[in-house]
C-alpha cells in the first residue's frame, strides 16, 4: 500500500501534467500566431507548425512599413493611456464624493451611474457616432476615447475601497489642515495603490483591445486607426497573406499580454482587494 | 447670530459646490454617451430617420413590423440565438471542468492557471484574425491537423461553427477565473467533511461543489448570454459586412452594417433595441431560473 | 495654550430614516437612554464648562454618554447643533478643524500607513511652515520628548502598539496647538502597557504646557490624569470637579457609583428626622448624619422616607457584635496588603475592603465562605441619595462649573 504522501504526489503530478497539456492546447492559437509571424511566405504554405527559424523579421518589417503599424501602435498607446487616466480620474472623483459626503440626491446619483452598466455599449454605437460626428470629434483621439470615460464598475470598486479606510484618517488630515484634494493626493491615493494599479491595467488592456468603436470613428482617416483596427486591414489587399497578419497580431498582443501576466504575478504574490470584475 | 448663519451656509454651499464638481464629469458623460443615445435609439426605432441621422417623421410600430418580416432579419435572429444557446452551456461546462482541475493549489498552479486565463487578454480583433488564418481552407492549421478539406467560411453552418469555437475560446479566460475563485471560496471543511464521509469525487462534484457555486454559475450564465447576444465582431471582421444579406449575420452585425454601411439608422435602431430587449428578457429569465435553482449560503 | 469655553452646547443627530440612521451605528451603542425628540436623538445637551488655559480636563463616562461627541465638537469634526464654543476667546462654532489650531490623538491613532514616522509628524507642519529646517527641528524636538527618535525612519506597520501611540501623540504636539484633544488614546493597549503609558502621559504633561481635553471610559485614568473631571451620562454632565471633589462629594448616585474602585455599595435605607437631626436607619441600625451634611440637608428641605445609602468598601469596618448589620461572606479576594470581601447582604452583593493584617500585624485569615460577619461604618462615611432623582441630598448645589 503506497504511502498517502506518495499517492498525493503522483496524483498531483498527473493532474498537473494534464492541466499543462490542456493549458497549452488552450493557448495554441497564440502559439500558432507567434510561430506564424516568423514564417516566410513560402514556409507558411507548408503544414509545419514551427517556422524555419525565429530570426526572420521580414513580416514585421513589412507590417510596419506597408501596414503603417508604427503609427497605429502610437495611436493605440495614446488612446489607451489617456483614456484610462481620464476614466480613472472621473471614477476617483465620483467615488470620493460617494464615500465622504452625504447629500440629498446621493442614492439617486449613485444608481444613475450604476445604471450605465445595464446598457451594452454596442447598442449605442450608431447614436454615439452621430454625436461624436456633430461634435467634430471624428478621426480624433478624443473621439475614440470619449465613450469610455464612464466606468461605473471602477467607480463602485473605488468607493468600496475608500469607504474601507477608517474615517479617522480623513479627520486627522482635516485637523492637520488638508482639504479634499490634498488629502486625496497625499494620503488616500497612495494608500489605495493596489486597487488603482489593477484598475489602471485592466482599463489599459480594455482600451488597447477596443475594436468596434475605433473602427467607426476612424473610418475615414486611416492614419488615426488603432492597432486593433489596423491588423484587420493587413489582410485586405493581399489575400492569404497570413504571415503578415500574424506578425501584426503579435505586435498588437504584446502590451496586453505583458501587462496581463504582470498583473497575474502580483495577484499571486499579494491580495487583490477583490478587484476582479472588469 | 446672523454672522453664524452665513458662515454655516457658506460652508454648506462650499460643500455643495465640491460635490457638484466631483460628480459632474462622470454624470455628464454618462448622460451624453449612455443615456441620451439610449433614449435616442429608442425614439429612432419608432421614427423615420434619414441618412444623416435626422428624424423626418413618426413611424410608430411600422419600423418593427417591417423589420421583423424581413428574411434577413429572421436569419440574423436565428444566428444570434443559436450562438447564445450553444455558446453559454458549453462555456459553463468547459470552465467548470477547468476550474475543478485547477482547484487544488499545486506547485505548477501559477503556470497552468495563467495558461487557462490567457485568452482573456486577447482582443476580439486579434482573436478573429488568428482564427481566420487558422481556419483558412488552404493554409490554415485546422484543416491540416484534422485532415479536413473544409471550406470553413464558405458554408454557413461551418462558418457559424468556426465562429462559435472562436467566441467560446474568448470566453474561457474570464469565466474560468470566476469559477475558480467561486470553487476556492467553498470552505475547506465542507470538502473535508465529504472526504470523511467517503463520498466519491463525482458525487462530491455534482452534489456539493456545483450547487455551492451556483450563484457564480448564474452570474456567468447571465453575463455570457448578454455578451453572446451582442456578438458582431467576428461577422464583421471575418465574414465582411458587404451586404445586409450576409449569410452569417447576427442581430448586431446586421445593425452595424445597416448603421454604417447603408446609413439606415432607423433599421439600426430597431435592431439595437431588439437585441437589447432580448438581453433584458434573457436576464430576467435568468433571475427566474435563479430563484429556483441557485443555492445561496 | 488657550482656554476653552463651552456654553450650552447641544448636539442632535437628526432622525432621518435609512442611511443616516445606519451612520449612527458606529456611534456609542446605548443610545436608548438618550432623549429622542422629533428633531432627532439628543446626544449631548446643557454642556457648560470653562476650561482654563493649560488645564487637563477629562471627560469620563460609560459608552454612549456623549463624551466623544463633545470632544469631536470641540475639534470641529461634528457640527454643533446649539450653543457656543469659544477657543482663546474667539467663537469657533463654524470654523473648520484646521482653523481652530487644535490637535487630536485618535483612539486608533490614524497614522498614515504609507509614510514614515518622520513624515507622519511633518505632514501637519508642511501646511503651516515652509522652511524645511524649521520642520525638521520641530519634529526632532517632539520625537525627543516622546523618545521615538530612533523610529523616525520606520513605517507604522513596523512599530508596536505603544510606539504607534507615541507617534500619534508626537504628531499632535509637533504643531504646538492651542489645545490637545485625546479620544480614548489608551483603550487599545493591553493592561500593563496602559498603566505604563498613563504614567508617561503624566510626565509628558509636565513637558508639554498646553490645554488638554481627554476622553476616557476608565475612571482610573480620569482620576490620575485630570486636573478636573467631567462625569457624563446620557448626554448630560453629571458633575464637574477635581478628582478629589468628585470622589469625596459625588453629586449623585451615578457619579458615586462610577468613580472609585471597588464600586460604592448602595443600600436601601430610611431617612428619619428628629428635632432637626437627620438619622439614617439601615434595617434597624441607626446612624446620625454629621453636622455639615445635616445643615445642608435642612437647607435643601430634604424629605424623610426611603433613600439610597451609599458606602464605600474601604470605609466599612468589620465588627463582632450583633448590634451591627450582618452579611454572609461569599468570596474572598486576597489582594496582598488588603482583602476584598464579597458579601451578600439581603440578597444583594456588597464589597468590603479591609486590611489583610490586623493591628498586631497578624494575618487576618479567619474568613470562611458562608460565615456571617458584621460590619459598621462611621457617620462621615455616609452618602445619602434621593431615591428617585439619585441626587446627593447633602450637597448644597450640584457643582457643574
Amino acid at each position: 500500500m503506497m504511502k498517502r504522501k506518495t499517492r498525493n504526489l503522483i496524483q498531483d503530478s498527473v493532474v498537473s501534467t494534464v492541466a499543462l497539456v490542456i493549458g497549452l492546447i488552450i493557448i495554441f492559437p497564440l502559439i500558432y500566431c507567434f510561430c506564424g509571424a516568423f514564417k516566410t511566405p513560402h514556409e507558411f504554405l507548408t503544414p509545419n507548425l514551427l517556422p524555419g527559424s525565429f530570426t526572420y523579421l521580414g513580416n514585421f518589417k513589412e507590417a510596419f512599413e506597408k501596414g503603417n503599424l508604427l503609427r497605429y501602435t502610437v495611436n493605440s498607446f495614446v488612446i489607451a493611456l489617456c483614456g484610462t487616466s481620464i476614466r480613472l480620474v472621473f471614477s476617483i472623483l465620483a467615488a470620493y464624493a460617494f464615500a465622504y459626503y452625504d447629500f440629498r440626491f446621493k442614492n439617486l446619483c449613485f444608481f444613475f451611474i450604476l445604471g450605465t452598466m445595464m446598457i451594452p455599449a454596442d447598442v449605442l454605437l450608431a447614436t454615439n457616432y452621430l454625436t461624436v460626428s456633430k461634435l467634430r470629434l471624428l478621426n480624433t483621439y478624443i473621439g475614440v476615447m470619449v465613450v469610455s470615460f464612464v466606468s461605473a464598475s471602477q467607480m463602485f470598486m473605488l468607493r468600496q475601497r475608500f469607504k474601507s479606510i477608517p474615517k479617522e484618517m480623513r479627520e486627522a488630515a482635516q485637523i492637520d489642515g488638508y482639504g479634499d484634494i490634498s488629502y486625496m493626493v497625499n494620503v488616500l491615493l497612495p494608500i489605495s495603490k493596489p486597487v488603482l494599479t489593477t484598475l489602471f491595467v485592466q482599463s489599459f488592456i480594455g482600451l488597447w483591445n477596443a475594436y468596434l468603436w475605433p473602427l467607426i470613428v476612424t473610418a475615414s482617416s486611416p492614419n488615426m486607426r488603432t492597432i486593433m483596427v489596423g491588423i484587420t486591414k493587413l489582410n485586405s489587399w493581399e489575400d492569404e497573406n497570413y504571415q503578415l497578419v500574424l506578425a501584426g497580431v503579435c505586435v498588437s498582443l504584446i502590451p496586453s499580454l505583458i501587462l496581463f501576466i504582470m498583473m497575474r504575478r502580483n495577484l499571486n504574490k499579494g491580495e487583490m482587494d477583490g478587484a476582479l470584475v472588469g | 447670530m446672523k454672522k453664524e448663519l452665513t458662515l454655516k451656509n457658506k460652508r454648506q454651499a462650499r460643500n455643495r459646490k465640491k460635490i457638484f464638481i466631483l460628480l459632474l464629469p462622470i454624470i455628464i458623460f454618462a448622460v451624453l454617451f449612455v443615456y441620451y443615445p439610449f433614449i435616442k435609439t429608442i425614439i429612432n426605432s419608432f421614427s423615420l430617420v434619414n441618412a444623416k441621422g435626422l428624424i423626418k417623421g413618426f413611424a410608430g410600430l411600422e419600423n418593427y413590423q417591417y423589420t421583423y418580416g424581413r428574411k434577413d432579419f429572421l436569419l440574423a435572429l436565428k444566428h444570434t440565438l443559436t450562438i447564445a444557446v450553444i455558446n453559454v452551456p458549453i462555456t459553463i461546462i468547459i470552465t467548470i471542468a477547468l476550474a475543478l482541475l485547477a482547484n487544488k493549489r499545486r506547485k505548477l498552479s501559477p503556470v497552468y492557471e495563467l495558461l487557462f486565463t490567457l485568452p482573456m487578454a486577447v482582443s476580439m480583433s486579434a482573436a478573429c484574425m488568428i482564427f481566420k488564418s487558422m481556419f483558412s481552407p488552404s493554409v490554415g492549421f485546422i484543416n491540416y491537423f484534422f485532415g479536413l478539406k473544409l471550406g470553413w467560411y464558405e458554408s454557413k453552418e461551418t462558418a457559424l461553427a468556426a465562429i462559435l469555437i472562436l467566441t467560446i475560446w474568448m470566453g474561457i479566460g474570464f469565466n474560468f477565473l470566476l469559477m475558480l475563485s467561486a470553487l476556492r471560496s467553498i470552505p475547506d471543511q465542507i470538502i473535508e467533511a465529504t472526504e470523511v464521509d467517503g463520498i466519491s469525487p463525482i458525487r462530491r462534484i455534482f452534489k456539493v461543489q456545483i450547487p455551492l457555486i451556483s450563484p457564480t454559475i448564474f452570474f456567468v450564465l447571465c453575463t455570457n448570454l448578454v455578451l453572446s447576444m451582442m456578438t458582431s465582431a467576428p461577422m464583421i471582421i471575418i465574414m465582411g459586412v458587404s451586404s445586409a444579406a450576409s449569410s452569417t449575420n447576427t442581430l448586431m452585425s446586421m445593425m452595424f452594417q445597416s448603421g454604417f454601411s447603408s446609413s439606415d439608422y432607423g433599421l439600426a435602431a430597431v435592431l439595437s433595441i431588439t437585441a437589447f430587449s432580448l438581453t433584458l428578457g434573457f436576464t430576467i429569465l435568468s433571475f427566474v431560473f435563479e430563484k429556483k435553482k441557485v443555492h445561496y449560503q | 495654550m488657550a482656554d476653552i469655553s463651552l456654553i450650552n452646547i447641544k448636539k442632535i443627530y437628526p432622525l432621518v430614516a435609512g442611511a443616516k440612521k445606519k451612520r449612527h451605528a458606529h456611534q456609542d451603542e446605548s443610545s436608548t437612554n438618550l432623549e429622542k425628540t422629533e428633531r432627532g436623538v439628543i446626544a449631548v445637551q446643557d454642556f457648560n464648562i470653562e476650561i482654563k488655559d493649560k488645564e487637563f480636563v477629562v471627560l469620563v463616562g460609560p459608552s454612549g454618554c456623549g463624551k466623544s461627541t463633545t470632544l469631536r465638537m470641540i475639534a470641529g469634526l461634528e457640527e454643533i447643533t446649539g450653543g457656543e464654543l469659544y477657543i482663546d476667546g474667539k467663537i469657533v462654532n463654524e470654523l473648520d478643524p484646521k482653523d481652530r489650531d487644535i490637535a487630536m490623538v485618535f483612539q486608533n491613532y490614524a497614522l498614515y500607513p504609507h509614510m514614515t514616522v518622520y513624515d507622519n509628524m511633518a505632514f501637519a507642519l508642511k501646511k503651516r511652515t515652509s522652511s524645511k529646517e524649521e520642520i525638521d527641528k520641530k519634529v526632532r524636538e517632539a520625537a525627543d520628548i516622546l523618545g521615538i527618535t530612533d523610529y523616525l525612519d520606520r513605517k507604522p506597520k513596523n512599530l508596536s502598539g505603544g510606539q504607534r501611540q507615541r507617534v500619534a501623540i508626537g504628531r499632535a504636539i509637533v504643531r504646538n496647538p492651542k489645545a490637545m484633544l485625546m479620544d480614548e488614546p489608551l483603550s487599545n493597549l493591553d493592561a500593563k502597557l496602559r498603566n505604563q503609558m498613563r504614567a508617561e502621559l503624566i510626565q509628558l504633561r509636565r513637558k508639554i504646557d498646553t490645554t488638554f481635553v481627554y476622553v476616557t471610559h476608565d475612571q482610573t485614568e480620569a482620576m490620575t490624569l485630570g486636573d478636573r473631571i467631567v462625569v457624563m451620562k446620557d448626554g448630560f454632565i453629571q458633575q464637574i470637579g477635581t478628582p478629589q471633589e468628585v470622589f469625596e462629594r459625588p453629586s449623585n448616585r451615578f457619579v458615586a457609583g462610577f468613580i472609585g474602585t471597588p464600586q460604592m455599595n448602595f443600600f436601601e435605607a430610611f431617612l428619619e428626622e428628629k428635632n432637626g437631626q437627620f438619622v439614617v436607619d439601615l434595617d434597624g441600625f441607626k446612624v446620625p448624619v454629621i453636622d455639615e451634611d445635616n445643615a445642608r440637608m435642612k437647607k435643601n428641605k430634604a424629605k424623610t422616607g426611603k433613600i439610597i445609602l451609599g458606602l464605600r468598601p474601604e470605609l466599612l469596618s468589620l465588627e463582632n457584635s450583633d448590634k451591627y448589620p450582618a452579611a454572609q461572606i461569599n468570596v474572598v479576594e486576597m489582594m496582598g496588603t488588603c482583602a476584598h470581601l464579597h458579601l451578600i447582604y439581603k440578597e444583594k452583593d456588597l464589597v468590603l475592603v479591609t486590611q489583610a493584617r490586623d493591628e498586631n500585624h497578624h494575618l487576618k485569615m479567619d474568613y470562611e465562605n458562608g460565615s456571617l460577619i458584621h460590619f459598621s461604618f462611621l457617620p462621615q462615611s455616609m452618602y445619602i441619595f434621593d431615591l428617585e432623582t439619585g441626587n446627593n441630598l447633602a450637597l448644597s448645589e450640584v457643582p457643574r462649573q
